[in-house]
């Protein structure tokens, strides 16, 4: 798999973001950890857009890139995680705890 | 509020079997007695696990198994704190961890392969054999709805253990041959 999309903290854009607003272009997209399952699975956003997952859990997670390039650190549900998708390709992540969870997310111009 | 016989109980593989889990009948303080229990029991196992298994894929998982249970048993002291209520000593909580010393005593007694196969197994029975009971025996039998849906979003993750339980148990597998 080729990575070339950036999962990086960006705090500022915790709580602000909504599930698929729309900005000047820009699309929030928010996605929801329950269960011990990514949802949606596999989310298509286009560059540019930001992702923000938010978990409903008791137990901690992680948004972690399959190929470990990028880490969200432990997820509780006071704190979400968000990244702003780069151009390119899609990315597998996992939970690093829960090894039987895993999502895609899927890059592509709108 | 009764709690009946469910026919799925009885069936773990190992140790862990616990023919009174799910044929007593308990009150809502008393299930989460029992599941509070269950919890600090695998927390427990998950110890032995750090102190005797060198194995990644062993020790992950008892890191999680510390840190998910863990964190029911807060949010369950947290609602129990919110509902002004203590959960409940019972028969059932003591016998399961009278059942866990002997798993613990069994377990301690290992090393190496052969501790990660019996711990990877035990994991599994135990998950699902308290899964089982949760399922069928708790939750239609709680009154309070608060209590029941800490019991369904706990079972969800119980699940999801007893898959991971899988996953490990065909790793230590392929590991030993």
């Amino acid at each position: 798999m080729t990575r070339r999309v950036r999962i990086v903290a960006a705090l500022a854009l915790a709580g602000v973001a909504t599930a698929c607003a729309r900005e000047s272009g820009v699309v929030h997209h928010r996605l929801e950890i329950a269960d011990l399952v990514f949802r949606p699975e596999e989310a298509v956003v286009a560059p540019g857009d930001t992702v923000t997952w938010i978990n409903r859990d008791l137990v901690p997670h992680t948004v972690t890139a399959a190929d470990e390039s990028g880490d969200s650190g432990a997820l509780t549900g006071a704190a979400p995680f968000s990244c702003v998708a780069q151009p390119g390709d899609s990315v597998r992540y996992v939970c690093r705890y829960h090894p039987t969870m895993s999502g895609v997310l899927v890059v592509a111009a709108r | 509020m009764k709690i009946p016989t469910p026919a799925v109980l009885g069936t773990a593989l190992v140790l862990t079997a616990t023919p009174a889990l799910g044929q007593s009948e308990l009150n809502d303080l008393e299930m989460a007695h029992v599941a509070v229990t269950a919890s600090n029991i695998d927390i427990a196992y998950a110890h032995l696990a750090l102190a005797f298994s060198e194995s990644p894929a062993v020790r992950e998982f008892a890191e999680t198994m510390i840190r998910d249970h863990a964190a029911v048993n807060g949010e369950v002291a947290a609602l129990a704190g919110r509902l002004g209520v203590e959960a409940q000593d019972n028969a059932m909580s003591r016998q399961l961890a009278a059942d866990a010393r002997a798993v613990k005593d069994e377990m301690s007694r290992l090393r190496g392969a052969d501790f990660d196969a019996f711990y990877a197994r035990n994991e599994l029975a135990y998950h699902r054999t308290v899964n089982g009971a949760v399922a069928e025996a708790f939750i239609p039998n709680i009154e309070n709805a608060e209590v029941r849906e800490a019991f369904r979003q706990a079972l969800s993750i119980f699940r999801g253990h007893e898959r991971h339980a899988e996953r490990l148990v065909e790793q230590v597998e392929r590991m030993g041959r």
